[in-house]
């Protein structure tokens, strides 16, 4: 990829010119890119320098940490727990038949294509977002969170369980159909038994995900350890946001550890 | 021959029993996860009525949001730009942060056991806390604006990347460095010439995943008052203005289904 | 004893004027017609990519032709509704040279999806077959040529490849077929099984009047066990009678034969 057509037209020259006309502009793209971007976003050096001291500031407020603070935690580090396994749950469950109708090779023409829409689309927004609308809709609290996560679980799953389907062996698909079995007769006979350890192992791998979304929905309203994450840090309660960001590190942690764990036993 | 019928219905009466215990396994299997999904139902208070109730406020809402309002799309010019170039800077400028760190953290390239554990610790704290969190700290630090959202993606994303970038280097072939090391080469030279050219591939397309990621964060960041077109959509739904927040949830869905097809295509070039 | 009935005056398979192109290319069937009457063992001979599975996939319609027509026992394929097409192939077995098994099921499991197109909804969904089922799989297992109870409840993909053949025809077997379609059921097993599934297959269909067609590239194999040979070359028949009628001439006339096996098709 470091061969610029020129270089490779001409073998005259034994050496490969260390600087083409090409790479030239390809460079001043680049360049004029960054400069550009870095403009645009504001990132300059002086204002990190001037950041620092607030930064530190900050830093030296959340320390020590409000431990009591940990006591009122409880609650929503448990519902935060509760959000993740309740939207994997419902999530993996509707995706399955999301991921069958999108398949290409399982589903029908007419279905397939509108299937894949559907799947964009619940993918396309993230579930933070998601979630603001949920709340704008069904009002605060862990309901909308479960929606809002329920939701992007169908489209990351039912695009994976759909791809996992493709990527099924054919015969058994056609030795099905060749007994007279319906559609989603092959599917459930030919075509689940192949990708379900490949199922539960994304599904684990998603409830890992989750979890670690439902720490933060509470960021919009959605329930869960982040609305007193927000809450801490927007009224510089610090101390009480080191609380709280200890104990998000610990809940996704551990279900970190969990899943690898049980996708080690799966598999 | 009576005997093989007698074989043939013992040979059921096992096969239905054993049928009997697996689903019996499954059963309990089912059962527990039901329960676990009733329980957690209680607490987020996830009901049916609610649930019931909730499809004609999705549809008012949706309603109120058609149709969208194309006016406004000029001015979505620039956050969307914003966006953008967050997530680029939030890619890019990590992999100087990552790379080294990678190295000085992976076990064939460490210079000593305690260096590789800090490292981790370092670069797992980074990553496991998410950037929307990073972004809400700077931003009560440091004021509104991109600046914060950049500087919350490179956070995370030098811990993820760092994570990527260790594991790749950690899978390398000692032979190919005993190779480049038979021939008298320093450290630098073995690690540049040896391990960096032959997790290349792995190295550049977790980048690219990274990069596809950071393009669905940035369009976030804005709800926590760090840039973008977050901001924008925010804004809108603050002021009940739905008919401008659909048309920032198209132009997201738009720029992040480009994105993740150009990053698909680059990838699958990498690689 | 024998009364006047039409349906056995009616051939078992009938072809007229059958045609099959993939994409825009060179069609893979180029206007077939014949009959086989019930109880035949039809050998459809060729070298590999002359069309051959082609022409079997289109008998029970896994492949739908491009046009001409198939009629199953006075039954034509091409007029039945969805619902109508799967009863059909319910009563036509079909064997395949990489026998598709579902790997992760059981032998037994494997055995009885070939009653999946009788099998009740809730029965389909939960895997439940019924004692019936049962029996017939575990009788279709000893007439194979399984009779050890321990490969019951084995996974398939632990079993040798003649026992995995085994399995796929008790598959069959339990789907009590008029018509058995063998897709080179042979050609991924050892010369010496390969004359045991040979026989298997034969005694099974002349002991319950089974129709067979099944496509094979060896010679002395067709000429030993088919009561019929039909030639394939270019999509065409280039041959068709009794396995005496085939002499070396005929052979070497329409096909290159290497090795006892038909390579290239004559120009």
């Amino acid at each position: 990829m470091n061969a610029t057509p020129s270089s490779v037209d001409k073998p005259k020259s034994p050496v490969r010119p260390r600087v083409t006309p090409v790479r030239l502009v390809t460079a001043a793209i680049v360049i004029a890119v960054y400069w550009w971007s870095v403009e645009g976003t504001g990132l300059n050096i002086v204002t990190l320098i001037e950041g620092l001291p607030n930064f530190g500031e900050m830093l030296r407020q959340m320390f020590p940490p409000d431990v009591g603070y940990a006591a009122r935690l409880w609650e929503p580090l448990v519902e935060t727990l509760a959000i993740g396994i309740l939207a994997t749950l419902i999530g993996s469950v509707l995706a399955i038949p999301m991921g069958f109708l999108a398949a290409e090779n399982i589903s029908h023409a007419a279905i397939y294509y509108p299937a894949r829409m559907v799947l964009n689309v619940l993918r396309g927004i993230s579930e933070l977002i998601w979630a603001l609308l949920f709340v704008v809709a069904v009002g605060l609290g862990p309901f909308a969170g479960v929606l809002a996560l329920v939701i992007f679980s169908i489209g990351v799953l039912g695009k994976l369980i759909a791809e996992a389907l493709e990527a099924v062996e054919p015969g058994p698909l056609d030795a099905m159909r060749a007994t007279g079995a319906s559609r989603w007769k092959v599917f459930l006979y030919g075509a689940w038994p192949q990708i379900l350890p490949l199922y539960l192992s994304y599904c684990l791998y998603w409830w890992d995900h989750n979890t670690r979304q439902a720490t933060i929905l509470g960021f919009v309203g959605a329930g869960g350890l982040g609305y007193s994450l927000f809450f801490s840090i927007t009224t510089f309660e610090f101390e009480k946001a080191t609380t709280a960001i200890l104990s998000m590190i610990l809940v996704i942690t551990v279900i970190d550890r969990f899943c690898l764990y049980l996708r080690k036993k799966i598999i | 021959m009576p005997d093989i019928g007698v074989t043939t219905a013992g040979r059921i009466r096992r096969s239905l029993a054993r049928r009997q215990k697996t689903r019996l396994n499954q059963l309990l299997i089912l059962a527990s996860l039901v329960v676990a999904g009733g329980l957690c139902a209680w607490v987020t208070e996830f009901n049916f009525p609610k649930l019931v109730a909730g499809f004609p406020a999705i549809y008012k809402l949706l309603n109120r949001m058609l149709p969208p309002d194309a006016e406004i799309l000029y001015s979505l010019g620039k956050p969307t730009i914003e966006t953008l170039q967050m997530a680029l800077l939030g890619t890019t400028i990590p992999i100087f942060f990552a790379l080294p760190l990678a190295l000085l953290s992976a076990v064939n390239t460490a210079p000593s056991r305690a260096t590789s554990v800090a490292i981790r610790v370092v670069l797992n704290a980074l990553r496991t806390i998410p950037e929307l969190l990073w972004a809400l700290l700077l931003v009560s630090a440091v004021g509104l604006g991109t600046f914060p959202g950049v500087i919350a993606l490179i956070l995370h994303t030098t811990g993820g990347l760092g994570k990527f970038y260790y594991e790749a280097i950690e899978a390398v072939d000692p032979r190919s460095v005993e190779a480049i090391r038979a021939t008298g080469a320093g450290r630098l030279k073995v690690i540049w010439f040896g391990i960096i050219p032959s997790c290349l591939p792995i190295l550049m397309s977790s980048t690219l995943a990274y990069w596809d990621y950071n393009n669905r964060a940035a369009t976030i960041l804005g709800l926590v008052g760090a840039g973008g077109i977050g901001l924008a959509l925010t804004h809108a739904i603050q002021a009940f203005n739905y008919p401008a927040a659909i048309t920032c949830l198209i132009v997201i869905i738009v720029i992040l289904t480009v994105i993740d097809r150009i990053s698909a295509v680059l990838r699958a070039r990498v690689i | 004893m024998v009364t006047q009935d039409p349906a056995n005056s009616r051939p078992m398979i009938g072809l007229k004027g059958l045609t099959k192109a993939y994409g825009g290319g060179k069609p893979a069937l180029a206007g077939v017609s014949l009959q086989i009457e019930k109880g035949e063992f039809a050998v459809v001979f060729g070298p590999s990519g002359v069309g051959k599975s082609t022409l079997l996939r289109c008998l029970n319609y896994l492949v739908t032709p491009t046009s001409g027509e198939v009629v199953i026992d006075g039954q034509r394929m091409g007029a039945l509704s969805a619902r109508e097409l799967l009863k059909v192939r319910s009563n036509i077995g079909m064997i395949f040279q990489e026998f598709n098994l579902i790997n992760r099921m059981s032998t037994l499991v494997n055995v009885m999806c070939g009653r999946l197109h009788g099998l009740g909804f809730l029965r389909a969904l939960t895997y439940s077959f019924s004692r019936e089922d049962h029996e017939a799989a575990i009788t279709a297992l000893n007439r194979a040529g399984l009779d050890d109870e321990d490969l019951y409840h084995r996974r398939v993909d632990t079993l040798s490849g003649g026992q995995k053949q085994r399995v796929a025809i008790a598959r069959v077997l339990v789907q009590e077929p008029r018509i058995i379609l063998a897709d080179e059921p042979v050609a991924s097993l050892d010369v010496k099984i390969q004359h045991t599934i040979m026989q298997l297959v034969a005694d099974i269909a002349a002991k319950d009047g089974i129709t067979v067609v099944m496509s094979l590239h060896q010679l002395d194999l067709a000429k030993q066990y088919a009561t019929r040979i039909i030639g394939l070359s270019d999509g065409k028949i280039a041959f068709d009678g009794p396995p005496d009628s085939l002499s070396d001439e005929v052979v070497n006339k329409v096909f290159k034969i290497v090795d006892n096996k038909a390579v290239t098709a004559d120009a």
